[in-house]
């Protein structure tokens, strides 16, 4: 009973600061609350919930999560100003609309679905597979129909000579990136579509999970050739066991099995199998999808590893998995809804200070279960987001893929590829890459005079005193004021010559130790 | 060094207590090559010399002259007897008494990414699963924590091999790459020369001045304390960590490791005034200074045409880089401590194509172990009389990554996790090292 009612006295007060975002989502946010609700007997027992972020904090988490960028100075102080009380939950709903998300959210798909793409042997596919995502989120697509539609490119005809690509039509980069392998594609589709790890059982029955060789391989032959109808046999998909002299034919994972039509054209089977994989009762694609979408936000999934949901491996939440599947399905797979009510929760609006353990009692933060979920984690920014926000920070144009020359796309890509994340909460960065940033060729281009119209307008600006110039640097890096503290000794630091070429230096030299911080490399 | 700062600059940034700014130093940092190698702490090196596309094993380490598929070369006599390789290598001829040569490898992938990935991982690709470069392994293994240096350096790495780093065992063991992608793939020769094995991004841009410099670091260091404060994150951790490394790896004393031409000249002339060569000069500076691994890439051996002539020069230019490698470690006291690998990803076919070249091969070819402590002076396995099969102790890749682990101290059965959060062991289980050579 203590603990309801705790609860319910955290929901009230939480209600109070978002009552309107209600409005501009109820849905979202009633699934919100209903995440809280799940989390916060978690809280009770395990962890003591971290406090609310502040405005800034909140701003640049916002940003780089939904637009994968930090904000811009006129941004920051925007939103800073603002009075409204709903301004955190309006500002949710219009950068997850904008195609800035949509481009955003299309790496990070495209990064969780083929993540070949991230090696030169396949880097070609990004480009072909990624303005198709972002075209499909921007008009949000329902999560199944874009997993159907890149399970389902037709095997054969390719796009006749001369006559453009229908622009609708999903690219092959998936069955590429598989190498066209029956096998391939069944390892690929069951991580990236199901969260389901066959791999282990392509070649021996998997020790510690339900699946057999067998299944693999029958999973695998939705993906076979058709063999040629002989007077004896009509069509049929078969499919040998590597090392084997076994045959087998295509059979789904579970009891129920496809109806087959009587003609099976190339295409046949891989439209069954999507099918299945797509049907609104499959439990997996449902809950893949939220699992994924919720490590990306929380640092972790409800189910680790990301791609184990066969069952060995408990959930932390299970019946918060269950009730946002369930969701995510009732919603028509609605991405947006649920990006929107993960970023409505009170856990993220949290500050990424671990309290106190709940069990190992006070005064020893640090040793908070992370899949408590009581706090925001503290993310690496990926390469794309680092990207993208040292050119804002520069004030310098954010680049995009599909507006800009092939210089310009290769010179992002060179960076991004440099500094590529798999899992932002367990980013290491290297040597090479601390060099790149302190010594590169981008951090030259943005901490000089010459190149850089964020030092150039500070400095230039008559208008501005010192204090106001390195409040502008924080504003523009890190999206908050400097502290008192900060700010005397830095104004300290830039006041030292009087003549305006050493100040300009010094602010130069503060923007770079600020580009180089780690509060800029991180997503707090 | 901080003396133009401020006194209240001072409180806000409590210098130097992170070593971004320089400060601290380690027993490795600032001591003499030749005390860090007989450093009682001192562990074993490996040195990879990675021949990339496929090299033709039979016209190398393991000929069938007289035969059809034998080629035009000729054997000759090396320091041990009996012992017979190419009249191509006539300075290694000179030095197998302290190789193994292995002429029994054997592995199913044909394919050069496949066979790359098995070959320096021990792993066929398995789907998510980011394997370590065993280079990775061994700088985990061996590496130092606190040296100046990073403990895995790849110097040339081709394009493909460049994507086999750090894997799951993350970017701090990843490697440092020089002149990468230069020693060329795809059976292309291009060779940077010796100027592109420089570091990148190593020097500060040329507008910043030395002062400059220090005030950046002195002011990041600051950042860095006030965001830290109290709080323990990995993330951050290896920020801290990386950031703290590349400005260490910029000091003079640590930056000069990569100054081979501080070496004498006729040393230089010796090792081959090519890019292959003066990697090989490279790795031995930095195994001198306590590096973990190095590995050196000469690419150019997908010979599908005209392999005999292409094998020949690439022939010399191993011997020279190789033989040279090996007399200078042994000069220095360092060979018994520094393990020699030489492969590539599988061998060439015996049977000559119709452009004089050889195609891949997999079933049946040879790899070179030197140095180290492994028992030199002989050959493993044997194939059959044309070279077309293993005959005798066949032995696999990850037979030889357990031997090369266990002959620098490393147990093959150990255990990492990998990123899909099931333990992967440093050889595949499966794995018999190679009991004779150890």
């Amino acid at each position: 009973m203590s603990v309801r009612r705790t609860f319910l006295s955290i929901a009230l007060a939480w209600n109070t600061v978002i009552s309107t975002a209600v409005a501009a989502a109820p849905e979202a946010a009633a699934l919100a609350r209903r995440i809280d609700a799940l989390l916060a007997e978690g809280h009770q027992k395990q962890a003591e919930l971290a406090p609310l972020a502040d405005d800034a904090t909140f701003l640049r988490r916002l940003y780089l999560d939904a637009v994968g960028r930090i904000p811009t100075v006129a941004e920051v102080r925007t939103f800073l100003e603002a009075q409204s009380t709903d301004k955190r939950a309006v500002l949710t709903e219009e950068l997850l609309a904008s195609s800035a998300s949509a481009r955003h959210f299309a790496t990070f798909w495209r990064r969780t679905w083929i993540p070949q793409a991230d090696t030169p042997q396949f880097v070609g596919l990004s480009a072909e597979v990624e303005p198709w995502l972002a075209a499909r989120l921007r008009e949000n697509s329902p999560y199944d129909h874009i997993v159907h539609a890149l399970l389902t490119v037709p095997a054969s005809g390719k796009p006749e000579a001369g006559k453009a690509q229908d622009r609708q039509a999903a690219p092959r980069a998936f069955f590429a990136a598989s190498e066209y392998k029956p096998e391939n594609l069944a390892a690929n589709t069951a991580r990236a579509f199901l969260g389901v790890n066959l791999d282990c059982a392509q070649c021996h029955d998997h020790p510690f999970s339900r699946w057999t060789r067998e299944q693999f391989w029958q999973t695998a032959a939705f993906f076979a050739r058709p063999t040629r109808a002989t007077e004896a046999l009509p069509v049929r998909l078969e499919l040998a066991i590597a090392n084997t002299d076994q045959v087998v034919t295509p059979r789904l994972l579970v009891s129920a099995q496809p109806a087959w039509p009587e003609n099976i054209e190339p295409d046949t089977g891989r439209h069954l199998l999507a099918d299945w994989i797509c049907d609104k009762q499959n439990p997996y694609l449902a809950r893949n999808g939220v699992n994924r979408l919720w490590a990306y936000f929380f640092g972790a999934g409800l189910i680790e590893p990301l791609d184990d949901l066969s069952g060995e491996n408990p959930a932390s939440h299970p019946r918060l998995l269950d009730e946002l599947a369930a969701s995510f399905a009732d919603s028509g797979f609605d991405l947006r809804f649920l990006a929107s009510a993960y970023m409505s929760t009170r856990i993220y609006q949290s500050t990424s200070r671990p309290q106190a353990s709940a069990v190992s009692g006070p005064g020893t933060s640090g040793s908070v279960d992370p899949r408590a979920f009581a706090y925001m984690p503290i993310r690496a920014l990926t390469g794309e987001q680092l990207y993208a926000s040292l050119r804002v920070a520069a004030a310098l144009p954010v680049e995009r893929e599909d507006l800009d020359s092939a210089s310009v796309t290769a010179a992002r890509r060179r960076f991004t590829a440099g500094f590529r994340v798999d899992r932002p909460v367990a980013a290491q960065r290297s040597i090479m890459q601390a060099l790149a940033l302190m010594n590169g060729e981008l951090t030259t281009e943005v901490t000089d005079f010459a190149t850089s119209p964020l030092l150039r307008a500070t400095v230039n600006s008559p208008f501005l005193g010192t204090p106001e110039r390195v409040q502008t640097l924080f504003l523009a890096t890190l999206g908050r004021l400097p502290a008192d503290d900060e700010l005397v000794a830095l104004v300290a630091h830039a006041s030292r010559h009087s003549d305006e070429g050493a100040a300009g230096r010094a602010l130069a030299d503060i923007f770079w130790a600020l580009i180089n911080s780690s509060e800029f490399n991180t997503n707090r | 060094m901080f003396t133009t700062c401020s006194v209240t600059r001072r409180n806000l940034l409590r210098l130097g207590t992170l070593g971004i700014a320089g400060g601290s130093l380690s027993g490795w940092i600032g001591t003499f090559a030749a005390d860090v190698a007989t450093h009682p702490q001192r562990k074993k090196s490996v040195i990879l010399l990675w021949l990339n596309g496929g090299p033709a094993t039979i016209d190398l380490w393991d000929l069938k002259p007289g035969q059809e598929t034998g080629g035009p070369y000729r054997e000759i006599d090396t320091a041990v007897a009996g012992l017979r390789i190419s009249e191509h290598l006539p300075i290694l001829s000179k030095l197998t008494g302290d190789m193994a040569i292995i002429r029994s490898m054997a592995s199913k992938e044909g394919d050069h990414d496949r066979a790359t990935h098995l070959v320096r991982t021990g792993y066929i690709p398995q789907g998510a699963i980011q394997f370590p470069a065993v280079g990775a392994l061994v700088a985990r293994e061996l590496g130092i924590a606190d040296i100046d240096l990073p403990n895995f350096v790849s110097v040339a790495p081709a394009r493909f091999a460049s994507t086999i780093g750090g894997g799951f065992l993350g970017p701090n063991f990843a490697p440092l790459m020089i002149a990468e992608g230069i020693s060329g793939q795809n059976g292309m020769e291009g060779d940077g020369g010796p100027e592109a094995l420089t570091v990148p991004d190593l020097a500060r841009a040329a507008s910043v001045s030395e002062e400059a410099q220090r005030d950046r670091l002195a002011l990041l260091d600051g950042f860095e304390q006030r965001f830290l404060n109290g709080s323990e994150n990995s993330v951050v951790a290896s920020l801290n960590s990386a950031t703290a490394r590349a400005v260490r790896l910029m000091r003079p004393e640590a930056a000069r490791a990569f100054r081979i031409e501080d070496e004498p000249e006729a040393l230089r002339d010796a090792y081959g005034r090519n890019l292959f060569g003066q990697g090989c000069l490279l790795a031995r500076r930095l195994i001198e200074r306590g590096v973990a691994c190095v590995e050196i890439t000469l690419g150019g051996w997908d010979t599908h045409q005209n392999n005999f002539d292409r094998v020949k020069g690439l022939s010399g230019t191993l011997d020279v880089g190789f033989g040279t490698l090996m007399a200078d470690l042994k000069d220095r006291g360092l060979l018994e401590s520094t393990l020699i690998i030489c492969m590539g990803e599988f061998g060439r076919t015996p049977k000559i194509n119709g452009n004089t070249g050889r195609d891949h091969w997999p079933q049946s070819w040879a790899t070179v172990l030197a140095g180290g402590g492994i028992k030199g002076g002989q050959a493993i396995g044997r194939t059959n009389a044309d070279g077309t099969a293993v005959e005798e102790r066949p032995v696999t890749v990850p037979d030889l990554i357990a031997t090369a682990s266990k002959a620098v101290g490393i147990d093959p059965r150990k255990q990492n996790m990998s990123n899909v959060s099931r333990p992967i062991r440093v050889a595949d289980p499966a794995a018999h090292p190679i009991e004779e050579i150890l």
